[in-house]
């Protein structure tokens, strides 16, 4: 009898625990699934430190000649630093893509909570496109369609041939989805705060401006695709614009603040207070722009002149600090937002989408690109006359037969703060006309055309960044994107 | 009141029918073998009955029967004598049996007992007395030398340092090497606490290259241990599964001896001094091109005025360990059960000032035979540590010692109000940092309280069948603490920090095993079958606090940091294996032997699809000294020949398949995630062995011998921090990627050399040999290397295919196709080359250790040497100084004439058939060694040899005679011991065996990595050991 009973015990304690192991493989203090909100949060705030940052931003803000570095210039001449804009870029697609599989997984019910599935996935697809036009206009072909895939380590280049169609696809697919009936993101949503109809607009106004990317690399889409778009929910006004505030706290703040709490030596650059001061009869201590005087500090005799951008380190030292002009005192506030796109880019679009026959009629092309100077000169707090003023001067009226170099200027003065974009634009439209700084390092021969590929990239994925390489025909600062052939 | 009479006449009639029985007489002796060696633990039983007693360890006995009874004395190796008592006296010789001493047994899985002759891998006993004889105040470095394959390297010479253990060799690239420590059938948590991931955990102080936290495996009393067999390679464990793929230490504990109650009493008394830490020049003084100037730290100045009073800083962090260890234990009992407690005192203080560990051990054991068909075994151990350390590497007292001007006594750490650090005189910069300052104003120390305990039932329902039910648990909790004082910082204006972790850890593990074996066929054939159920759990729960700023400079503690500055993290981890396992054995005449073994895992660390896995193993012995035409030759007593093929898996670490989501300071509270990414396809590794082995003795048993030879293939090797393209999402990723290949093989002689009633010798001489190859990486890695082996320039440990898992690579010199080196045309410098390439392999073409013991009557002196032929060592101290120009060569290299360096100039004529000699000479007398300090490769040191005097020990046993004398004496032992005496090598470093990195690191390690620390100390001790009866 004993013995039995010794048995039974033993079975009976053996019979225990098969339970849930994948709970056991779970931190419990870690959270692996959270409300969407607070990815949409980390992720807009990611976005932003890149689309105003001091990585990737403040490199483009120097390529397209805006801004002008003081003491080391290294990057101003053409450094070379790709690997953390490579990663910030990518980085801010975890949460993203992870909005998108918790809205559309077994449990999506659960995150409706927060906002419309669908809506949802419509607005990370934006952020998602943002992402990934970023990246394929600063390196060309980059990785896209087998990325965030589990299955894959080693994730191929696409070209970016096959990427731009490919992006529209996801915007008007985005659009498809929104519903501005039914609830966007109830919090978390920095730029919208959840309107989903701005949201829409949006989608379809970043689809003009990727469309017209292409113009003189696939003319006939570009031409449908800018047509489509601009014919949709767009923009109407600045109260429509892609923008998120920085907070009033260190922890959140405008990055050129934080910059400017332990040096000055990133100032204007003098290309683009000449292009804004000469305009009709302006002079540096009358400037005909009077954005200048919203992008720029006066130097210490009041006037607005910028820092001779491309120096030697050492010949910064020749040019004194108090008379060069720094970055507005507004743009280095601590809450100066962030600009992702505008009403007045828009505009602009519209103005080359008529000049080129693509949209409405060619003749209401000169007062399109009126309304775009006016809606930047709002955007930056500029007062009606004042504008008026600007827009009677002889060399800021509209010539349709040198479009570009008038549509190019303009585009880039009211592109200010947003670097890469307006890099990418002098890229398309080869205006305004920079110069090429004699001192540059020995990585570049002309003003870059894109960015080199991050070493690390070599290491770990080195022979899809090959073909890439191959395929784009090198990997150097002139090698041309395919829409800029 | 009749009923009282009744009472008392029944107690009376009792007590009378006692004494009656009594009239037995009182038998007592000694036995022998041959050699007049005593014998411990030879069974003597009444003939006919199950009542008997055991010799103890000095080989007598006494019992209690009548006169004319029949005894027998039996023991394992001896053949069976039958002596009838006619007196008090009965002193016994037992003649060894060859044929018998076959059936050794030895402690498999789960302390089930297998007969040797039916093992078919590797495996190796070590008794309880080498372990306590040899000196180490733990158990894992008193193995080191003993056994074949069983590599140890401590991580330094200070008191309660880790130590890596690896059997055979390195079978995971990124995870833990560590064999499985088996504690009387219950796993023992050996892990070292890796301080990444704590709250302020990022700062380079809590790096495994800076410090170094003890192997819990240090807790263990060696004073406990009966035996250690050690199961070589995955298959000689595989019943044990994923845990033990890098095979098994297992240790059974002493349970009390039966017989006549006694009091074991020993202590011993230990001193060490440090020695063989680089000489440091003392000619010329700090500055540059010969000019003194004490802002620099390095040594290019002028020559010390005369009469300068120079100071021996080094020194001055020096001091006398002592260590002294009190041992009682305390064990008797009856045939049906023993129990033993002990109790034991571990003070040590070490060679480096402030360091310091302490130990306290309790243990209580027994086992109880139940009933006939039930019995019951347990133990229990507390341990209690407590250990104040030093950081190591670049941030250790010594490198900072070496810093420190000579011409300043740095022994004087305080400045003049006695809280701030003193700079020192004649240097005004103020970046030098005081270690003494450093040593005695911060805190740095772990405590642990840990019980490690089990008990088990054995039941004997029926004939031949058992089942075997054990609850084991290892629990512990521990503290690590971490502090600086604001003034130990550049100028002394540090925050100060404190870190304070609390660590638990509870592993409880069951283990329900049950069998049947019997022989068939006039006994011919033999059968036996068993099944296991097993479940292991671990579960660590971890909560770090971190805070700077001290309000009040001198008081550290979390309690005196800014409120506001305090960060804290809790980290949880659990990990649950559930396994089956079977062993089915069929074997023929005792002689040949085929075992299956298999087990089927579960673990909690994979994901859903792949967490269940199966693997097979299969064995086989064949016992040739049992076929008839070799019975007959004389000389063999034994030959057995063995093989296995086996396979282990091996899961994940806790938490590595889904990635975890950080929150981030941003507006709104955002949730973002970390660096690694997701892998839902983890696999399990799988390392499949096998193996081929001959065990023999020869010569009636003088000489003894083992040889194997061994290839293991590693493959789904999982890597943790395996970089990726960014564009996956996530930087890094744990991956099933790369299979590597060892092969190599053991062996082990040991011979009686001379072997007479008075003097015996014997020599023992064992050796191992191991090779790796990595045959498979992903295709973009051309290498993989572990960030925490990049220590001395450019040299790490790189993994690539087709080279060593332990191969050193750097940046070698440049070199034209000719093979000579590549000077600068400029500069007259060799040109180093951009790209990484191999420079040799850390592992040893051999590993060797030799005992000897000469025994005179009762004077007994033993020698244990362990060395190593053909190790490659990165020697960073030595480059480290000639850098700095505190080393003599540096100055042999200054005053010596300007150096040419050897080489073709690169000047395009390199790789033509007239490449231009390199004639530019390169002015040290003016700059010293610091114009060009050497490239990489100088700084390997190739073909090491090494051979280290690890223990020396004299003993002196009291003579029996005396002992007879005393009634309360059972036995006397007196010894000295001599640890780490003395180093013969060609190296020219600190510590050709150093390893640099803590064994939390875990992957390929430290070892053969010299740099900057601080070797094993030379150390004496004097000892004695009591016993009473």
């Amino acid at each position: 009898m004993k013995k039995i009973v010794i048995i039974y015990i033993l079975i009976v304690s053996i019979s225990s625990c098969t339970s849930d192991f994948e709970e056991l493989n779970k931190n419990p203090l870690a959270a692996t699934e959270v409300p969407t909100p607070t990815l949409l949060t980390s992720a807009t705030q990611n976005l932003i430190n890149v689309n105003s940052g001091l990585g990737y931003n403040k490199t483009m803000m120097f390529y397209s000649q805006q801004w002008a570095q003081r003491e080391t210039t290294t990057r101003s001449l053409y450094g070379l630093s790709a690997e953390g804009d490579w990663s910030a870029f990518y980085g801010i697609l975890p949460e993203v893509m992870e909005i998108i599989n918790l809205n559309s997984g077994d449990d999506k019910d659960r995150y409706s909570v927060y906002g419309k599935n669908e809506n949802q996935i419509a607005v990370a697809t934006i952020l998602k496109v943002w992402v990934f036009h970023n990246l394929t206009d600063t390196w060309g072909n980059i990785p896209y369609s087998e990325t965030f895939n589990n299955d894959i380590t080693l994730p191929k280049f696409d070209k970016q041939e096959d990427i731009y169609p490919a992006l529209i696809q996801e915007l008007k697919d985005a659009v498809a989805l929104i519903d501005t009936n039914a609830s966007g993101f109830s919090t978390g949503d920095l730029m919208y705060n959840g309107d989903m109809a701005k949201w829409k607009a949006f989608a379809n106004s970043m689809r003009a401006r990727i469309a017209m990317r292409m113009s003189e690399a696939n003319p006939s889409l570009a031409q449908t695709e800018v047509a489509d778009a601009l014919g949709s929910t767009i923009f109407t006004s600045n109260n429509d614009n892609a923008v998120v505030a920085y907070q009033n706290e260190e922890a959140n703040a405008n990055p050129l603040y934080i910059e400017f709490l332990t040096q000055a030596w990133t100032f204007i650059a003098e290309p683009l207070t000449e292009l804004m001061n000469t305009y009709g009869s302006g002079t540096d201590s009358s400037p005909s722009d009077p954005r200048i005087s919203k992008y720029a500090d006066p130097n210490v005799d009041g006037d607005y002149i910028g820092f001779p951008y491309g120096l030697d380190t050492s010949d910064t030292f020749f040019y004194a600090i108090d008379e060069r002009s720094l970055p507005n005192e507004m743009t280095r506030a601590i809450d100066f937002p962030s600009y992702i796109m505008t009403y007045s880019e828009l505009l602009f679009i519209k103005a080359e989408a008529e000049q080129r026959g693509w949209f409405g009629s060619v003749a209401d092309a000169a007062t399109t690109y009126q309304q775009a100077i006016t809606a930047s000169m709002e955007q930056w707090g500029v007062s009606g006359t004042d504008t008026n003023t600007y827009l009677a001067q002889s060399d800021v009226q509209y010539d349709a037969s040198n479009w570009k170099k008038y549509i190019g200027e303009q585009k880039y003065i009211a592109l200010y703060s947003q670097g890469g974009n307006a890099w990418s634009e002098w890229r398309r439209l080869d205006y305004p006309v920079l110069n090429f700084p004699m001192a540059a390092t020995t990585n570049a021969t002309e003003i870059p055309r894109r960015y080199f590929y991050p070493n690390s990239e070599g290491a770990v994925n080195g022979d899809n960044l090959a073909q890439a390489i191959a395929d784009m025909g090198g990997d150097t600062f002139s090698t041309r994107m395919w829409w800029d052939q | 009141m009749r009923k009282k009479i009744k009472a008392i006449f029944l107690i009376f009639f009792t007590t009378s029918f006692a004494l009656l029985s009594a009239q037995n007489i009182s038998v007592s002796g000694t036995v022998a073998d041959e050699t007049g060696t005593p014998l411990p633990g030879v069974t003597i039983l009444v003939k006919g009955t199950k009542k008997g007693t055991a010799t103890d360890f000095n080989g007598k006995y006494k019992i209690s029967v009548a006169e004319g009874t029949t005894l027998v004395f039996s023991s394992i190796g001896y053949k069976k004598q039958e002596q009838v008592v006619s007196g008090e006296i009965l002193d016994i010789t037992l003649i060894e049996d060859a044929s018998v001493l076959g059936e050794v047994m030895i402690t498999a899985e789960f302390g089930q007992k297998r007969a040797e002759r039916g093992v078919g891998a590797a495996t190796q006993t070590i008794d309880g007395a080498t372990i306590t004889e040899s000196g180490r105040e733990n158990f894992i470095t008193a193995l080191s030398g003993r056994v074949p394959g069983l590599q140890i390297s401590s991580t330094s010479g200070a008191p309660g340092a880790s130590s890596n253990v690896v059997l055979r060799n390195i079978t995971s690239i990124s995870g833990s090497n560590q064999p499985l420590y088996v504690v009387d059938g219950v796993p023992m948590n050996n892990s070292s606490f890796d301080p990444n991931g704590m709250a302020g955990g990022a700062t380079s102080e809590y790096s495994v290259n800076n410090s170094d936290f003890s192997s819990r495996g240090n807790d263990f009393n060696p004073e406990d241990v009966e035996s250690i067999t050690v199961l070589k390679g995955a298959g000689a464990a595989a019943l044990y599964g994923s845990d033990a793929s890098n095979g098994a230490i297992i240790i059974t504990t002493k349970k009390g001896k039966a017989g006549k109650g006694r009091v074991t009493f020993s202590n011993y008394i230990k001193l060490s001094n440090a020695y063989g830490y680089p000489e440091m020049q003392d000619k010329y003084a700090n500055g540059a091109r010969g000019t003194t100037n004490y802002y620099y730290t390095s040594k290019y100045g002028g020559l010390y005025p005369e009469g300068q009073q120079l100071y021996d800083n080094v020194d001055a962090i020096l001091q006398t360990g002592v260590q002294q260890r009190y041992n009682v234990a305390v064990e008797g009992g009856s045939d049906k059960a023993t129990i033993r407690a002990s109790f034991s005192q571990l003070n040590e203080t070490g060679v480096i000032k402030t360091t310091e560990y302490e130990r306290t051990n309790l243990s209580l054991s027994g086992r109880a035979q139940i009933t006939d068909w039930l019995k019951f075994e347990g133990s229990m151990q507390y341990t209690g540590t407590e250990n104040n350390k030093v950081r190591r590497g670049t941030e250790s007292p010594l490198y900072r010692a070496m810093l420190w001007p000579v011409v300043d006594d740095m022994s004087n750490y305080l400045a003049e109000d006695g809280l701030h650090m003193r700079n020192p005189e004649y240097y005004h910069d103020v970046d030098l940092l005081n270690p003494l300052f450093d040593m005695y104003n911060n805190k740095y120390y772990d405590e642990s309280d840990r019980i490690l305990g089990n008990v088990s039932l054995n039941f004997t329902p029926i004939k031949n069948a058992f089942l075997r039910a054990q609850v084991g648990w290892d629990v512990a909790n521990q503290t690590y603490v971490s502090s600086r004082n604001p003034y130990y910082a550049y100028n002394n204006a540090g925050d100060g920090s404190y870190s304070l972790v609390n660590a638990n850890y509870s592993d409880p593990s069951i283990n329900i095993l049950s069998g049947y074996d019997n022989k068939y066929f006039d006994d011919k054939l033999s059968v036996s079958a068993q099944v296991g159920y097993h479940q292991l759990e671990n579960k660590i729960t971890r909560a770090s606090t971190y805070g700077t700023n001290f309000i009040d400079a001198s008081f550290q503690s979390i309690n005196n940091v800014d409120p506001l500055t305090i960060v804290s993290k809790q980290r949880n981890t659990k990990r649950r294996v559930q396994g089956i396992s079977g062993q089915f054995q069929v074997g023929y005449n005792n002689m040949a032997f085929l075992t299956f073994r298999a087990r089927n895992d579960w673990s909690s660390t994979l994901p859903k699809e792949n967490n269940s896995y199966f693997y097979p193993s299969i064995e086989g012995s064949f016992v040739l000294s049992d076929l008839d035409f070799i019975k007959d030759v004389e000389a063999i007593s034994y030959l057995k020949l063995r093989g296995s093929w086996s396979q282990v898996g091996k899961d994940a670490r806790p938490l590595q398949i889904d990635p975890e989501l950080q929150t981030t300071g941003l507006t709104g509270g955002g949730y973002k995630y970390g660096f690694t990414g997701p892998n839902r396809n983890l696999k399990p590794e799988i390392t499949t062995g096998q193996e081929v082995g001959v065990d023999f003795r020869l010569f009636k048993n003088r000489v003894k011998g083992t040889f194997s030879y061994f290839e293991t293939e590693n493959s789904n090797q999982i890597i943790q921090g395996f970089r990726l393209s960014y564009a996956t999402g996530f930087v890094l990723n744990t991956l099933n990627v790369g299979t590597f290949e060892t092969k190599g093989w053991e062996a082990a002689i040991d011979v009686d050399v001379i072997k007479t009633e008075n003097v015996t010798w014997n020599l023992g001489v064992n050796g191992s040999h191991g090779t790796s190859e990595v045959v498979y990486l992903p295709e973009n890695v051309t290498e993989y290397y572990n960030a925490y082996t990049w220590l001395s320039g450019n040299i790490r440990t790189g993994i690539s295919v087709g080279n060593p898992i332990t191969s050193l690579t750097g940046r070698a010199y440049e070199r034209n196709d000719n093979g000579d080196i590549l000077i600068s045309p400029t500069s007259g410098l060799p040109l180093t080359s951009s790209e990484w390439s191999n420079l040799g392999n850390r592992e040893p073409d051999l590993r060797f250790g030799i005992t000897t013991r000469l025994k005179y009557k009762n004077l007994t002196l033993s020698g244990l040497f362990s060395g190593r032929l053909g190790a490659t060592v990165v020697n960073g101290t030595k480059r480290y100084m000639m850098q700095r120009g505190t080393s003599w060569e540096s100055v042999e290299l200054r005053e010596g004439p300007d150096q040419v360096f050897e080489g073709v100039i690169k000047d395009g004529n390199e790789n033509t058939a007239n490449p231009t000699t390199n004639t530019i000479s390169v002015d040290y007398g003016t700059y010293g060694s610091s114009i060009f300090t050497g490239g990489d490769e100088d700084w390997i040191e190739k073909d090491i040899k090494y051979i280290r005097l690890r223990e020396l020990r004299l003993a002196y046993r009291l003579p029996d005679d005396i002992l007879k004398k005393s009634k309360l004496l059972n036995s006397m032992n007196l010894y000295f011991v001599a640890n780490d005496l003395f180093t013969w090598t060609n190296y020219s470093g600190i510590d050709a065996v150093g390893n640099a990195v803590s064994a939390a690191a875990g992957g390929v390690g430290g070892e053969g990595y010299d740099v900057m620390a601080i070797p094993n100390p030379r150390s004496y001790s004097i000892g004695l050991s009591i016993i009473l009866n």
